[in-house]
């Protein structure tokens, strides 16, 4: 019956009940909504970023990553066939891709630029790197002879097009300059502007001709969609020994998304705050206003023998069963924006470091509705918890003056 | 003896002077007994009221209820005897309006684990038939009239077959005619059952009704009466005791 009491004290007030119901709905609505963008957010920062430069992980030689701008053609693969061939057998491997980076100098007879030049396999690269765009030229494999692709900074700044001839520069592994005259097969476009502003592509063995070496740095794997990162990356290390390769998932070499993450996540925990002291404020407003026009009510409860313990678990079930319901509405209400919106778009410009606008959605998730929900029924509760000790521990006859 | 008070006392703060409302009160009561308390407002009725219903504390002095002290007991004990022992009836009724009147009765048994659903409606229907609403069961309190909300209360106060029921001005709100059904059905209940009744009242028509009476002015007993036919004695000694013809323990079927 106590339940029901709840029930029908919170049908008896029904305008202070619905205000309050919108109150902590409408925080619900809002947290579902500012969830789903910020996680359709970085959804597509997520998908830029595997999809353009990282893969979902990628394999090294021990002590690449630490050495790697000081010297990266120290620490090579030693047999990426092997390798390779062992990393395609794990269920859910779409595409592996050889790499081998190292840094030189680009020049076209007028000027010279500082580089990072990327040997790649271009059929390979093409799988994983879908986020890549062409925006003159040709790809690397449909080219022929020494070809080059200029991110598109690099091109700039040279004011470079397809089928100019220019020379990269580089120091061999043993120190060593060796040059290579390359045409420009085309200019290409990446979601980070950082990247195209020193990044050159060429095929594979152009590089590992220009630095003499016949190996690679990195395995760049693509996985199928809907296959558990983690796990694969834990099938990966258990094929390829730790004391011969290095295996790292594309958040650890994502510092950019990392650091977005990080801003979305502290952004999204402040509103979480500000949202949840609305929602107690308002509930605590609420329930004192309703508690302080029933003092004798529950004086009499109190006088019927009902220990204060009791009074106090009721006006929580109360809020509770407030919180529950706005929560219930919120979600309903918020998923219904959120598909409408979804549908609609959010048309976004460039992010930083980036020349892509993009189409933003909400993305839904039961993790995100499920916090939103949460949040609203324990700001309830926490709304309710000072009434309800004011009104516990209040004299039973001080309580009974107020009965009507 | 059921209720004995001690050299009971009761000061308050009221801003920065202390008020009394108690004087060292000693008042011996037994079981089955219809007490009128009666003074004028602010004489200190209620607060002895209260102090006896466990729902007010004495500053001084000491409460014993069946022999057992309760004076400062922890909140939680003192509710689970309030639960036991003690029923209320108020002025103002203090029905829960979102209950009807069935389930105002029921709502005070809710509290003991040991009745079942169907000995909870039972005992429900026991008692709204001893008031004479069976018929008004589902009402709420808003559909009822003052004499008929009244009549629920007195069949919540017995819901859990409490020893005692205190009535504080339990006809102020009735009319003359309404108020006096009122008492004479606490009075049948009070015969019927031997619960002990102990109301407070400054209306000289309702203390008729008692068979004694203890008068209150500025928190000290003033005189102890007792009735005599159609007059009343009054006692040198500051006790009240019950009438030889009513039993002092609770019929089977309330226990």
């Amino acid at each position: 019956m106590l339940l029901s009491i709840a029930v029908r004290n919170l049908a008896r007030q029904r305008t202070r009940t619905l205000l309050t119901l919108a109150t902590i709905g409408f925080g619900v609505v809002g947290l579902v909504l500012v969830r789903g963008f910020v996680d359709d957010v970085l959804w597509q920062l997520r998908q830029a970023t595997i999809h353009s430069q990282l893969g979902h992980f990628q394999v090294f030689a021990p002590g690449y990553i630490e050495g790697a701008r000081r010297d990266p053609l120290t620490h090579l693969i030693a047999e990426p066939a092997d390798a390779i061939a062992k990393l395609r057998a794990i269920p859910g491997v779409e595409a592996v891709a050889r790499r081998l980076s190292f840094s030189g100098s680009l020049s076209n007879g007028h000027g010279q630029v500082a580089v990072v030049i990327e040997g790649i396999d271009p059929a390979s690269e093409a799988q994983i790197g879908t986020a890549v765009r062409i925006v003159a030229g040709v790809a690397l494999d449909r080219a022929s002879g020494a070809s080059v692709m200029l991110g598109e900074g690099v091109a700039q700044e040279l004011g470079l097009h397809p089928d100019d001839t220019v020379t990269l520069l580089a120091a061999t592994r043993d120190g060593a300059l060796n040059t290579l005259d390359a045409t420009v097969a085309g200019v290409f476009r990446s979601p980070f502007k950082d990247y195209d502003a020193i990044a050159v592509r060429i095929k594979l063995d152009d590089a590992q001709a220009l630095v003499g070496v016949d190996s690679v740095n990195s395995l760049a794997v693509l996985l199928r969609a809907d296959t558990p990162v983690a796990r694969t990356i834990a099938a990966a290390r258990h094929v390829l020994p730790p004391n011969r390769y290095d295996i790292r998932g594309w958040r650890e070499l994502a510092d950019f998304y990392q650091g977005t993450a990080a801003l979305y996540h502290r952004e999204f925990l402040v509103l979480l705050l500000i949202v949840s002291l609305m929602v107690v404020l308002s509930v605590s407003n609420s329930i004192g206003m309703s508690l302080h026009e029933r003092r004798g009510e529950f004086g009499t409860v109190r006088a019927l023998g009902y220990p204060p313990s009791t009074v106090f678990r009721e006006v929580i079930a109360e809020s509770a069963l407030l919180g529950a319901s706005a929560a219930v509405l919120g979600i309903a209400l918020g998923s219904a924006l959120a598909m409408l919106i979804s549908a609609v778009g959010i048309s976004m410009p460039p992010p930083p470091n980036s020349e892509f606008g993009y189409v933003a959605a909400i993305r839904l998730s039961v993790s995100s509705v499920a916090l939103a929900a949460l949040v609203g029924v324990a700001a309830s509760i926490v709304g309710a918890i000072q009434p309800a000790r004011r009104l516990a521990r209040m004299p039973i006859v001080e309580a009974l003056r107020h009965a009507s | 003896m059921l209720i004995c008070a001690e050299s009971v006392g009761k000061t308050y703060k009221l801003g920065v002077q202390t008020v009394t409302a108690l004087r060292a009160v000693s008042l011996n009561i037994d079981a089955g007994a219809f007490i009128a308390l009666s003074g004028p407002s602010g004489s200190g009725k209620s607060t002895l009221l209260n102090i006896i219903g466990l729902i007010d504390t004495p500053t001084s002095g000491r409460l014993l209820i069946d022999g057992h002290d309760v004076t400062n007991r922890p909140p939680e004990v003192l509710a689970h005897l309030r639960a036991r022992s003690i029923g209320f009836v108020f002025q103002t009724f203090n029905l829960l309006p979102v209950l009807t009147a069935e389930e105002n009765v029921e709502f005070p048994l809710l509290q003991f684990r040991e009745f079942s659903i169907r000995q909870r409606r039972d005992r429900v229907a026991q008692l709204l038939d001893l008031v004479k609403l069976s018929d008004h069961a589902r009402h709420r309190p808003n559909q009822l009239s003052g004499g008929q909300r009244q009549r629920v209360a007195i069949a919540r106060a017995l819901a859990t077959g409490p020893r005692i029921v205190l009535a504080d001005e339990p006809t102020a709100n009735l009319d003359h005619r309404t108020g006096t059904r009122i008492l004479r059905l606490m009075r049948r209940i009070n015969r019927m059952y031997g619960t002990t009744f102990i109301f407070s009242t400054h209306d000289p028509r309702v203390i008729e009704v008692a068979d004694r009476r203890v008068d209150i002015e500025d928190g000290a007993i003033v005189r102890l009466g007792v009735r005599n036919g159609k007059t009343w004695t009054y006692a040198a000694e500051r006790t009240a005791s019950t009438p030889d013809d009513l039993p002092d323990e609770l019929p089977d079927e309330l226990n």
